[in-house]
Formats: C-alpha cells, structure tokens, sequence
C-alpha cells in the first residue's frame, strides 16, 4: 500500500532527518512510528503526504510514487490528522468535516448526509453537534471531529501526527479505544506517530521505532517487548512507561493524608513526643481554619523545644507544592533532591495533604502493572483485524 | 466684523453655501475614497506578498513606517515636484500617508493565523489560494479590517489639508475661513470632516463586528440548518408516498 524505499530526508541545514527508510506498510494496516525527538518519525509521515519533500528514494502508493502525482490531488485522497486538531476556528462541525468535501464538489444534500453518517458513527448527535462551533467542544470531542474530517472523503491511507497528543489522559484512553472500534469497521492503512510508547503497543498492529533517522526495530507489539533487539529499545518500552506517568498531569492524584498535623501554638516539646512516638520525621503545621502554616522537621523541633518555644517556630514554609499549577514531574524532582514528603497546599494556602515518596513509587508500578496488561487486548484486536481482512 | 453671533453666522452661511458644502463634502469623499482604494489595492496584497517574503518584511513596513512619519504637510510639499498641485498630489499623498496601517495590520493578522490551522488544510489537500481565502483572509478579516479603520480615519481627517496643495475637498472652507478670519466658515468645513470620519469609523466597526469569524461561522449555521430540515421534510414527504 504506503511503500518507503531508501528514503532519505536532508534538511536544507544539513540536518539528516530520515537515513534510508525501508518500509512497507500493508492495506488495512495500522503502523505506528515512535522513538524519541528529532527521530525523523514526523517527518517521514509528512513526506507519505508531501507536506516535506523527499530528498532520496522513493515513496509509492498503491505502486504510484507520489512525486508524480499533483500534491494536492495526492493530498486529498489521504486523510490527516493533527495534535492541534487543526479545526478550523471560524467554520462549524459541519463544514470542517466537509471542507475536502466542497473542494470534491460534493452537492449540498451528500454532503449533509455524509457528514450525518460520520457523526453517528462516532456516537455524535448530527442534531447537536452539526452546528457547533470548535470553540464549543471540548478537547475530545473537538479531536473526534478531526478524526472524521480525515475520514470524511474516504481515503485509503489516514495519517495521524500524534492526535492525541494534547489530550488529558482520559480522554486519551476513550479516543484510542474509539478508534480501533472504527478501524475493526473501517480498515483503513493508518500511518500513526506518537511519542507515548503505551499508544503505540494498544494501537500498532505494528511498531516502527526510530532513533536518529533510522529504523531501530519494525515489529508487533508483542515482539517490540518480548524481544527487542538492542538496549535501546528495552530502554526504550521501559523508560517511556515510566515518564509517561509524570508529564502533564496533576499532582491531585497522589496527594495523601498527613499522619501529623498539629497546630500552631502547640509547645515544640509535646511536637517532639508526638513525632518520635508516630516515628514521623515531620509534621505539619495547620491552623484552626485548617490553613497550612509550614512544615516542621525533627531536628529543629528539638532545638525550638529546648527553648521552650511553639510549633510556630520552628515551620519550614519553603517546600510546598500547589495543587493548582504543579505536576507529579515537579513533585518528582522535588523528591529526588530530598526525600522528605511535599506539603500540598491550593492557593489559599489550604493545606491538602502530603505527597510522599512511597505514593509516587506506588503509582509507578500500578501505571506498569496495567500497561502491561493492557497489551493483550489490542493483540487480540489485531489477530480479529487480521482475521476479517 | 460684524456683531452676530458665531450660530446665526454659521445658519446664514450654510444656507446660503449648502449646495457649495454639499458639492466639496462629496468632493472631500472622492478624494479619500479614491486613496484609500487605492491603499487597499496596494496594501492588502503586498501585506499577503510579505507573509510570503518574511525575509523583506522588516524593510517594506520600515518604508512605509517612514512615510507615516512624515509630516503630512510635509508630505504634500515633497510631492509636489512629481505630481504638481492638485488633488493628484493629494490622493496619492494620502495614499502613502495610509498605507502603514493597512499594511502593517494585513501582515499581523496573516502571521497571526494558528501555523496548525495553515498546516491541515495544506494536508487535506487545499491549494495556496484556498488556503488563503478560506482559511488565512477569514481568520485574519477582523485584524485587517482594524487596519483599514484607522486608515480611513487619518485619510479622511488629512484629505482636509489637499487645499492647502491646490486641491479640493472640505479643506477649502477651512482654509478660507482662516485667510477670512471667519469662524463660521472653517466650521461649515470641519463639521462635515468630522462627520465623514466619524461616520467612516463606525461603519468600519460595524463591518468588523458583522465578519467576525464567530459570528460568520453562526450565519451559515443558521442558513445550513434551514436547508437541512427542509430536506428531511422532503425526505419525509417522499418516504409517505412510497
């Protein structure tokens, strides 16, 4: 179908984006590219649609090579989806999916029959959302509707460039599941990129993972984790299970209750009995209104309470983390530096909870126990996939 | 001098000279209509060619940065070596006076289209043309439209100074007011100045305000939406008969 030989991309810099591309991708096959940045995986989808040149080789479709096709024509039976969504901000739901339609001339009446069928198809009402603006929808539903923009003049080949990319992690996992639904109808050969390597095992019925413009490994799921065949790639599938936790999401998740607050005005020394009793290193500090006024850690509580002073004294206010604007990345960070657990405040300064340690390296293995699960299924897909075609 | 009151003066002169303020307010129109035409012709493409010539940009702008900054007297003083007196000089005088608003505004709200959006439709197969009349111009009308508003404002506001060069317009009462010291007289000129800019400004707000995308996008909803109920009624019509 999609057919890569000895194709190379040099940018004009210089820059060796794609070295020697070998591929073939079948009909009604779903293959998807990933490795780290700057691995040329975007740009060897870019250059399946011509939006990059191809600077050595060639590319061929169904056995035409693409350069001698108009590229706008070749553009035009290839359906293409973005991170971004790419909807058009100043047209509705209707016109976005029917843009590729009205440049094919498509009668008013088809088009809106079209575009009713794609809708239902998604689990769309035609009625509610036909008319909407993109600014009206959410993220997920916004991407849904660039999904059927790239189904909409059926194409044969769909290339998708990270779709889900700037999706929250629910949605995500809706949209993946949606579309394998819609390839088990539709059978379409889907060129995918991402760089989320969880992605790629549930949707890939094959892998193609690049470094440095070259093919690392080309295989299923199964033997991408089964047998890969350098450091790299196990690093690879390993590493990418691990960050993927972090990036975007909230520390909301990981926030648990503090074993020890006391309050401000409490004497040092009873601090002290309280924490050695509970073998605590810390505790917090939170007023009657239940806001956060500062960490004590036990070392210095001895000091203050030789003193004879209060809790208030001795407060760390420094290390907090607001739930609003941090990320399991920074918490992360902030715990590698210093194994004592984060104060998480809002920004009235509320005190929430604690992150610790413990908590994030319990999410660690929940978040791999069930990627690894999660294989099977889309395997199992893919042999019903393989079955019917 | 006489000792009437400025109100009374003013009645008596444009009662007497309505047909005369009436003929260089129009004038005054022309004059500014023909230039800002002309600005628009201009720059409205040149700013698309610049999106197009990132490498130029700096330096058209920074040209017609220069002539904006010219005193606008100035400026019709310069031009009197190529065009002579006249309202020749004065439209193209006002032509250059304008050009940076449009050009400048042209260009901005081109670049300011999402590269995303300009991305997707190359990828679904638009064409550079219909990349920038459906995608591109849409998105970027209201900024133009911006531009042009502040055009118009400076052209016809300035269009006053072409009788100072020899050329028509509601300048001609100003200044002869001013020969004449009568106040009366350079008022029957401003006022209607005033008004055409005023009045220039609004409808462009307007304009503005009726092609935003939004709102365009919310017509073609409504039209689209008429157009498919009728169709289900025929298909309904249709399904009965059977």
């Amino acid at each position: 179908m999609v057919k890569f030989e000895q194709v190379t991309k040099i940018y004009p810099d210089g820059t060796k984006a794609v070295d020697a591309l070998d591929l073939e991708i079948e009909k009604g096959e779903c293959v998807v590219f990933i490795g780290p940045s700057g691995c040329g995986k975007t740009t060897s989808l870019k250059m399946i649609n011509r939006l990059e040149d191809v600077s050595g080789g060639t590319i061929s479709i169904n056995g035409t090579d693409i350069t001698e096709v108009n590229p706008v024509t070749l553009r035009r039976n290839i359906g293409y989806v973005i991170q971004e969504t790419g909807l058009m901000p100043h047209l509705t739901v209707l016109e976005n999916i029917a843009m590729v339609l009205h440049l094919q001339k498509w009668s008013r009446t088809r088009i809106h029959r079209r575009v009713d069928e794609l809708l239902e198809m998604a689990g769309l009402d035609p009625e509610t959302f036909k008319y909407r603006l993109p600014a009206d929808m959410s993220g997920g539903q916004r991407q849904r509707i660039g999904v059927l923009r790239a189904l909409a003049a059926e194409p044969d080949v769909v290339l998708m460039d990270e779709p889900f990319g700037a999706l929250d992690p629910i949605s995500r996992e809706h949209l993946q599941g949606e579309l394998l639904e819609l390839q088990e109808k539709l059978h379409k050969t889907i060129v995918f990129v991402t760089h989320d390597i969880d992605e790629a095992l549930k949707l890939g019925d094959r892998i193609v993972l690049m470094r440095g413009g070259r093919i690392e490994q080309i295989g299923t799921p199964e033997e991408l984790k089964n047998t890969p065949k350098s450091e790299f790639v196990r690093d690879f599938i390993g590493d990418d299970q691990l960050s993927r936790i972090s990036p975007d999401a909230s520390i909301g998740v990981l926030v648990e209750e503090a074993p020890l607050t006391v309050l401000p005005s409490r004497p040092a020394a009873e601090v002290l009995e309280l924490m050695e009793e509970a073998g605590r290193e810390t505790a917090q500090v939170v007023d009657k209104r239940g806001m956060w006024k500062g960490m004590l850690i036990l070392n210095e509580t001895k000091q203050v309470a030789r003193r004879g002073g209060v809790a208030d004294e001795a407060v760390h206010t420094s290390r907090k983390l607001r739930v609003e604007d941090a990320t399991i990345r920074d918490a992360a960070q902030m715990l590698a530096d210093r194994e004592l657990p984060i104060p998480i405040i809002d920004s009235q300064k509320k005190f929430l909870g604690l992150i610790t340690a413990n908590g994030v390296a319990r999410l660690t293995i929940h978040r791999l126990t069930r990627s690894s699960q999660a294989v099977s299924p889309a395997d199992s897909e893919q042999t019903q996939g393989e079955a019917s075609a | 001098m006489s000792d009437k009151s400025f109100f009374v003066l003013l009645w008596e002169f444009s009662v007497r000279h309505y047909d005369r303020i009436l003929s260089l307010m129009l004038e005054h129109l022309a004059i500014s209509s023909i230039a800002l035409a002309l600005t628009l012709t201009v720059c409205i493409p040149l700013g698309i060619y610049l999106t197009r010539n990132e490498k130029i940009a700096p330096y058209v702008i920074g040209v017609a940065n220069v002539f904006q900054t010219v005193p606008s007297l100035a400026l019709l003083g310069f031009l009197i070596f190529l065009f002579g007196i006249g309202n020749d000089n004065a439209v193209f005088a006002l032509f250059l006076y304008a050009m940076l608003p449009v050009l400048q505004n042209t260009y901005i709200g081109i670049k300011n289209v999402p590269p995303s959006l300009v991305q997707s439709a190359r990828g679904m197969g638009l064409t550079d043309m219909q990349i920038l009349s459906r995608v591109e111009l849409p998105l970027a009308l209201p900024v133009i439209i911006g531009g042009i508003r502040v055009a118009t404002v400076w052209i016809i506001g300035t269009a006053a100074l072409a009788a100072a060069i020899g050329g028509g317009g509601l300048g001609r009462l100003i200044f002869s007011g001013l020969t004449q010291i009568r106040n009366e007289v350079i008022f029957a000129g401003a006022f209607p100045a005033t008004i055409l800019a005023l009045a220039g400004d609004q409808g462009l707000k307007a304009l503005r305000h009726h092609l935003r995308p939004e709102k365009r996008a919310r017509r073609i909803a409504r039209r689209e939406r008429k157009f498919y109920q009728k169709l289900k009624q025929r298909q309904a019509a249709a399904g009965s008969t059977d």
